[in-house]
């Protein structure tokens, strides 16, 4: 029997409480970045091209360092995509993770109302996703439960983000745990380029979102500003046609200041957060605070020291009585030094820790966790040498030791080669080993006699084999190519017991491999007019291994996943101040689930009314007036939508 | 207990931070092209310039990897009023006839001497990091978050008899006001 099933059937749906969240994950695989600098920028090296801008804009370039969140993206030896501030402003995305879906090497699937489903090179499901890296302005955001990410506890000022970095392949060397399929970076502006007001508003059938912000100087030693958004997001619709009932809505405010102290650069940063679901009764909650400082060196190094405080919590109604809550409350203290030695070697290192304290109770169903509450320590070191060789070919070499108090030791080595053959081509290759440490729903969850706890429950691993090309085809066209052979050991089985099948408890007893390419060009075929395909192909193979048994399924683990997307992003500028942004998307069926392929359509439009104002008219999934895109049971389906936007400078 | 490992990893980063020499780049050409941007947005006292045709002189004295890229940065480039600009590598204590004058990073008393050198004549001193001692640059580059940005020191701009557009004012990170 399924275990899962078992849980189901105490909650009417799968996600409304966090215990079905929690039981539902028990059915699931696990999922994850690093690097930082727009193309544009490679290019704007040349003085000359320097000379050519104005003062201003030479005070918002950011400067090639040798420190891990700055290496320039144009000889990052990696798979990485940069969603910028402006296709998320011209694409009129209306959260988070709906700006992921830019990045052409993401699977975004929406779940429902509040979940989504996102990974990178394949095992998405709402549960299976759990080897994806996310950070918000350094702050790591998954849940430590089952190592995925509540999307609807992540949200951001969409206007004040500067760019989203997202690295499809393993970044467990620089960004240690998780980093297993691929990191997600969002980097908000900093405070000195949001100053004065903005309002940013949508009106829709489906979402009503308003952010608001208001930056101004610190007295001369800095900039602040203070935001706040109110967001509410309406029902999606079951298969047979009803409502499923799961509109929420979201509160959030917070604020960033950076000031010029301690003799170098210090961030502050937080905010706090209510979401509410209507039906049958849930709330999230939760606040952060974080303070950065970075100097740099006279002898041209970086240090950066950086500590956050976390917390968050879920509590829910369950329809058939009962309910569950979770907190997890999260400190993590990071340094890192980045300096060169000579012209040959960029040396970065760090040191971090982590503690997570989390508890998790339950009355809905027998589904809980043993203990109750718990502390998980995890602590790091990492070091990594980028070594300049002849004929213009960068090694990297690095390694990160990390100790999880839950799993213990693990060492994630990789080496990166990349060669700029000539200043228009770029290859690269890479092998690297990383680290999914087990959650504590994978040690801990029990249920008398259905699920027992696996104390013996391990890391699950990977050694991903990588190689890229990178080429310049035209002055106005770029091309980027990824293949890849990723190679799984040790992942999660649901393990009988001899003889009388229950209770079951987990094991590591799958392994196999993925691979597949993340493609993606853009291409200015105007000078008004720029198109951005991307593709991905992905093929999996798995097995149990001699001696292992699996009663959930392996796909539970395996997450379920299109064999290809097709994406194709048009970006216009019309007469008359007005932008038009059409993007469209084809998405394959779902391995071993029934979610058919689908093609959508999002079109905006916009009108910048005068120098402070711009109107916009959007619609998004225009193709279906619903359609399915993720594999949680039962199938949500999205509606078609339209807003109103206004955003106000002033 | 946490605290003291966080404190030793602290004091082992700085130990280490000693060791490394300047990485040119982005960042070097980034500051060299600032330095007769400047130009744009300071008004010497009346007279300084007898015709438009009258070339400013940018002065760097030292060799980092900004004065490196100056001459190549400057190149072909004017102001946005037409006027052209000489660039002169100039030896220490010899910084006369200077409109911009930058000083590559080297040891304190001499970086303070030359800044003696040129108080009262009309030069903008420029100045990579802020300058340790009394007297200091009008303008000292400062890199926050990522971004070359500036600090500007009025009092020092005012003896010199220097005069700073608001503009470049509000892009500066920290100004010193007039004493």
């Amino acid at each position: 029997m399924d275990p899962r099933n078992a849980v189901a059937a105490h909650a009417r749906r799968r996600r409304t409480a966090s215990c079905a969240a929690l039981a539902a994950a028990l059915a699931a695989t696990l999922t994850p970045l690093a690097a930082a600098q727009s193309l544009q920028l490679a290019t704007a090296q040349s003085l000359q091209q320097l000379g050519s801008l104005s003062i201003e804009e030479l005070a918002a370039i950011e400067i090639t360092s040798v420190s891990k969140r700055a290496e320039p993206l144009a000889s990052a030896a990696s798979a990485v995509y940069v969603i910028s501030a402006d296709d998320i402003r011209r694409s009129g995305v209306t959260s988070l993770p709906e700006a992921l879906r830019l990045a052409p090497n993401l699977e975004v699937a929406r779940v429902d109302s509040q979940d989504y489903a996102i990974s990178a090179r394949g095992m998405n499901s709402v549960n299976a996703s759990n080897k994806l890296l996310v950070l918000i302005d350094g702050r790591s955001v998954y849940t430590p439960f089952f190592s995925s990410v509540f999307w609807d506890q992540q949200q951001v000022t969409l206007a004040d983000i500067e760019r989203i970095e997202v690295i499809s392949g393993p970044g467990g060397t620089l960004w240690g745990a998780n980093a297993v399929n691929g990191v997600v970076n969002i980097v908000t502006k900093p405070a000195s380029a949001t100053t004065g007001g903005l309002v940013d508003a949508r009106l829709g059938d489906f979402t009503q979102r308003a952010d608001a912000r208001y930056g101004g100087r610190l007295g001369g030693v800095g900039d602040y500003r203070v935001y706040a958004l109110a967001d509410r997001e309406g029902d999606t619709r079951l298969a047979d046609g009803a409502s499923a009932d799961d509109a929420w809505k979201a509160r959030q405010a917070g604020f960033r200041a950076d000031l010029a102290a301690l003799a170098g650069s210090v961030t502050l940063q937080g905010d706090v957060y209510e979401n509410l679901v209507d039906t049958p009764g849930g709330r999230r909650s939760g606040g952060n605070v974080l303070g950065r400082w970075t100097r740099r060196l006279d002898n041209g190094g970086d240090v950066e020291v950086q500590a956050y405080y976390d917390q968050q919590s879920r509590s829910d109604v369950a329809a058939t009585g009962g309910g569950s809550s979770d907190r997890v409350r999260t400190l993590d203290v990071e340094a890192q030094h980045a300096f060169a030695i000579g012209a040959t070697h960029r040396i970065v290192w760090g040191l971090a820790y982590r503690t997570w304290d989390d508890e998790f109770t339950n009355t809905a169903n027998p589904f809980v966790l043993v203990p109750q509450a718990q502390t998980l320590d995890l602590a790091s070191v990492f070091a990594q040498d980028t070594i300049a060789l002849p004929h213009r070919v960068d090694l990297t070499l690095g390694a990160k030791y990390e100790y999880n108090s839950f799993s213990g030791s693990a060492l994630m080595p990789s080496a990166r080669v990349g060669w700029q053959a000539d200043d228009d081509n770029f290859l690269w290759a890479a092998i690297s080993r990383a680290v999914r440490p087990p959650s504590r729903l994978e040690r801990d969850l029990t249920a008398p006699g259905i699920v027992d706890t696996s104390p013996g429950f391990g890391a699950e691993k990977l050694v991903a084999y990588e190689a890229g090309y990178r080429t310049q085809l035209a002055p106005t066209a770029t091309l980027s190519v990824s293949l890849y052979y990723n190679d799984y050991d040790d992942l999660r089985t649901t393990s009988p017991a001899p003889v009388t099948v229950l209770p079951v408890s987990f094991g590591n007893g799958l392994e196999g491999h993925t691979y597949g390419v993340d493609a993606w060009a853009s291409v200015s075929v105007l000078p008004w007019w720029r198109i951005d395909p991307g593709v991905t192909l992905l093929r999996k193979d798995f097995h149990l291994k001699p001696g292992q048994s699996d009663i959930a399924g392996i796909q539970t683990v395996l997450g379920h996943d299109p064999g290809h997307q097709v994406f194709l992003r048009s970006y216009m500028d019309l007469p008359h101040a007005t932008t038009l942004y059409v993007g469209l998307r084809h998405i394959g069926g779902l391995d071993d689930v029934d979610v058919p392929a689908y093609f959508e359509a999002d079109v905006r439009l916009a009108w910048r009314a005068t120098r402070n104002l711009e109107l916009s008219l959007a619609g998004l999934n225009l193709v279906h007036r619903f359609h399915a895109e993720a594999s949680a049971p039962p199938i949500h389906e999205i509606p078609r939508s339209v807003y109103a936007g206004l955003r106000w400078n002033f | 207990m946490r605290i003291r490992a966080l404190a030793l990893a602290l004091a082992t980063l700085a130990g280490f931070a000693q060791a490394a020499p300047d990485d040119p780049g982005l960042e070097a050409a980034v500051k060299a092209t600032y330095l007769y941007k400047f130009a744009d947005y300071i008004e010497w006292p009346a007279g300084r310039f007898s015709s438009p045709a009258d070339p400013l002189t940018l002065c760097v004295a030292g060799s980092d990897a900004i004065t490196a890229l100056v001459d190549a940065a400057a190149a072909g480039r004017t102001l946005q009023n037409g006027r052209p600009i000489a660039v002169r590598h100039v030896a220490l204590a010899h910084e006369r006839d200077c409109d911009i004058l930058y000083l590559a990073p080297r040891r304190e008393e001499s970086e303070q001497e030359a800044l003696r050198e040129v108080r009262g004549q009309p030069v903008l001193t420029v100045s990579d990091g802020p300058v340790v001692g009394n007297l200091h640059a009008v303008i000292a580059f400062a890199v926050v978050d990522n971004r070359v940005r500036f600090d500007i020191d009025l009092d020092a701009a005012a003896q010199n008899r220097l005069a700073v557009s608001s503009k470049l004012l509000n892009l500066a990170v920290r100004v010193r006001p007039k004493l």
